[in-house]
């Protein structure tokens, strides 16, 4: 029978509860119904790191220049950690427009705090990241130049800015979505855009004059730089980018925030 | 306010604004955002205001509805498509916001708004039974304690296991009502989910619907299924154009809906039967047994009785017998005169013992030239369920044609099989155009009889078994 007055979670609880169980879902999806499932979670990124590996580090030759002696594997761990949280970015930006659009149940027939959706997209993407970084100190132990357990220190300071920039645009990617639905064209080139100004393949030393006055402002290209000369090269950081990164990532998360927030009691009025 | 109330709604409105695009949805608003920066009577400020105009134009789907219910009552909302039911419910259940007007619920809200509504299709059934617990607002271990008890209630089997898009809508929706019928609702909205699935499982969600009605659980009904409206609500009311033509029970709310799915009804031909029935909740005080009363309020559709139809009605009270809950229309090409009950030796009566037989005589008088007047009697017990409806036609006893003036009386004789209780009797006299029926006039439930019973049988029928019982002489 029927237990009355069973005690309501509270707000949070029941959002907590919410972010736990459609983050868990957003990571699942991505391997639900494949033979290998959960496996595809390392086997992926693996595969990823042996093709960088391969194609830059023995076939291209290119070098950072990040520390002396940079071997092929270094290069390739190096793009390895800029591809991983440019990914992060890149995956937020191409899921977000239709996010929202796409699970009309949760905007019209039920009360659902909606921007969990984007969170635990977000969320989901940061787990994978994770992934990654495990894989790439596994690989940095494996080629005897294991990473730099000071600059290990400093990652959460490094990565928190790029956590708030990834919330923030997810927030307000998909809440721009519901309204124009030409955002999804334009996310896919934006990505695009993003893989080339952030310095993945390239080092910064190499940006000179008008390209770095512009590429300047990209947040990700100093985080990209931060983690790999703190993680990788052992080098001093600069706290000026260091500032600006989280400058760029609180602004673009309350904006988003407060865009999504703004925009939310409409979406059931257009989709 | 009383605590006793749980939803109390105040001249409750929904604008939907129709945008030309979805871009304008969001244009519009900055533009007259920007329009309220400029003094309200200069030229920007009303170019502004005129240019965010252009993005949408209004269409109330519901306007100044009010209405308060009580804790355990079970709200009966009927109307045609698109009368405002939906809007309705999902502004109670709290995913549309009104435009204007206040609304307060008070508890925990477990709305069947539609298929597997909140079910992810790519997910299991049992994935999506606890995603669904939690946006209802229980945890993860809450939910695990009920699984077992909602894969039983949904009857699905190993389906639990599968991906929610392989279901079919009967298994979704089973799944969705035993979701919505164990996470402890405080009211429960019910929207045209108990026409899926088999006669079992309907019949099962009707007594688990029973029993949350018994529990004192706040039940809001949308169907279009009438007799289940009557069995399951204690109130109903009527939605049209977005807005509450009649509220009372759910019975009368039943039949003026009925006469107004029949073409060229609209809402002004329908008043006089709309003041007719409140001059009756007004004057004739119930003695159907209401469970628990409801009040909703009429504030916007409220027009004065109309002096006429109050001297037509207190008329035939006066000389027809009349049960005090009578609905009728038509009367305007053919009339019935009068309607009587009467027993064996013709005396008019209102009571009689069950299995006696009884002729109810009907007087109609045509005012045009009928071809093939059909003559109908309904018999219906206080729950609203018909026991027995028939008519000239489908008992293939066709009445001769009529002429107009002509006064004719009807006459339908039969044993009155019924267990002891309530029933009312509705007649009708109605003819064929071509193919269209036309009502002449019907009078629901004009006379009400009560069924006394010689002994202690139960039911609806009284069959009237012969009970024999004998020495069995060979093993079986």
């Amino acid at each position: 029978m029927i237990t009355k007055l069973t005690p309501l979670l509270s707000g949070f609880a029941r959002k907590r509860e919410l972010w736990w169980q459609f983050t868990v879902r957003a990571v699942e999806v991505r391997h639900r119904g494949s033979y290998l499932g959960i496996i595809w979670l390392v086997l992926n990124p693996l595969l990823m790191l042996a093709l960088y590996v391969t194609v830059f580090g023995y076939i291209f030759g290119s070098r950072f220049r990040g520390h002396e002696n940079e071997t092929p594997v270094d290069f390739a761990l190096a793009v390895f950690l800029g591809l991983s949280l440019f990914h992060v970015l890149s995956e937020t930006i191409s899921a977000a427009p239709t996010l929202i659009v796409g699970n009309p149940n949760l905007v019209k027939k039920v009360v659902f705090p909606l921007e969990l959706l984007p969170l635990a997209n977000v969320s989901a993407y940061w787990f994978h990241f994770l992934i990654n970084m495990a894989l790439l100190f596994v690989g940095s132990f494996a080629v005897g130049n294991p990473v730099s357990p000071s600059g290990l220190l400093w990652m959460p300071i490094i990565l928190i800015p790029h956590i708030l920039l990834t919330l923030g645009i997810g927030w307000f990617v998909s809440a721009l979505g519901v309204f124009f639905r030409d955002v999804t064209q334009i996310t896919q080139v934006l990505a695009q855009i993003i893989l080339y100004a952030s310095a993945i393949f390239y080092s910064t030393s190499l940006l000179h004059g008008v390209a770095w006055q512009f590429l300047k402002w990209n947040p990700l290209l100093h985080t990209i730089q931060l983690s790999r000369q703190a993680l990788l090269w052992n080098q001093p950081l600069n706290l000026t980018h260091l500032g600006y990164t989280w400058i760029a990532g609180t602004v673009t998360c309350i904006i988003g925030r407060w865009f999504f927030h703004k925009t939310k009691h409409a979406f059931a009025d257009v989709i | 306010m009383s605590s006793d109330l749980i939803i109390q709604a105040d001249n409750l409105s929904k604008a939907y604004r129709i945008w030309s695009n979805p871009a304008a949805r969001l244009k519009s608003p900055l533009i007259e955002a920007a329009a309220a920066a400029f003094p309200r009577a200069s030229t920007p400020h009303r170019a502004l205001a005129a240019r965010a105009a252009r993005g949408y134009r209004d269409f109330y789907a519901l306007r100044d509805v009010s209405l308060s219910i009580k804790r355990g009552q079970a709200l009966g909302i009927i109307g045609r498509n698109g009368s405002g039911k939906s809007t309705l419910l999902q502004m109670i259940a709290g995913t549309l916001t009104p435009t204007t007007g206040t609304l307060s619920v008070n508890g925990r809200v477990s709305a069947l708004l539609e298929l597997g509504s909140g079910f992810n299709p790519e997910f299991t059934g049992r994935e999506n039974v606890f995603i669904n617990g939690a946006i209802l607002g229980l945890s993860r271990a809450q939910m695990a304690d009920r699984f077992a008890a909602i894969a039983d209630f949904a009857e699905i089997g190993d389906f639990i296991d599968q991906p929610v898009k392989i279901y079919s809508s009967g298994m979704l929706m089973r799944l969705a009502f035993a979701v919505a019928a164990h996470v402890d609702p405080d009211i429960l909205i019910v929207d045209e989910a108990l026409s899926v699935g088999d006669a079992r499982f309907q019949l099962k969600c009707a007594r688990a619907i029973d029993r949350f009605i018994a529990q004192g659980v706040t039940l809001l009904f949308v169907s279009h299924d009438a007799s289940l409206v009557k069995r399951l609500c204690h109130h109903a009311i009527l939605l049209e154009h977005g807005q509450v033509l009649y509220a009372g029970k759910p019975n009368d709310v039943v039949n003026l809906y009925s006469k107004l799915l029949i073409d060229g009804t609209t809402v002004e031909s329908l008043q006089p039967d709309i003041t007719a029935l409140k001059v009756k909740q007004e004057t004739a005080p119930s003695f159907m047994p209401t469970p628990r009363d409801i009040e909703v309020r009429l504030e916007p559709a409220d027009i004065p009785p109309d002096a006429q139809t109050v001297a037509l009605l207190t008329d035939e009270r006066e000389h027809v017998q009349v049960s005090g809950q009578e609905f009728a229309y038509g009367g305007e090409l053919g009339r019935i005169a009068s309607v009587t009950a009467l027993d064996t030796s013709g005396q008019p009566r209102t009571w009689f013992t069950t299995g006696e037989r009884i002729t109810l005589r009907m007087v109609v008088e045509s005012r045009e030239d009928l071809h093939e007047p059909i003559f109908a009697l309904t018999v219906k017990n206080n729950a609203g369920v018909e026991i027995y409806g028939t008519n000239t036609l489908f008992s293939k006893q066709p009445a001769p044609p009529m002429k107009t003036g002509e006064h004719r009386e009807v006459n339908f004789t039969f044993d009155l099989n019924l267990i002891q209780g309530h029933y009312f009797l509705s007649f009708g006299f109605t003819h064929f155009v071509g193919d269209k029926l036309v009502v002449l006039q019907r009078r629901y439930d004009a006379i009400k009889i009560d069924v006394h019973g010689l002994d202690r049988t139960f039911g609806i029928a009284n069959l009237k078994a012969a009970i024999t019982s004998r020495l069995a002489t060979s093993a079986p």
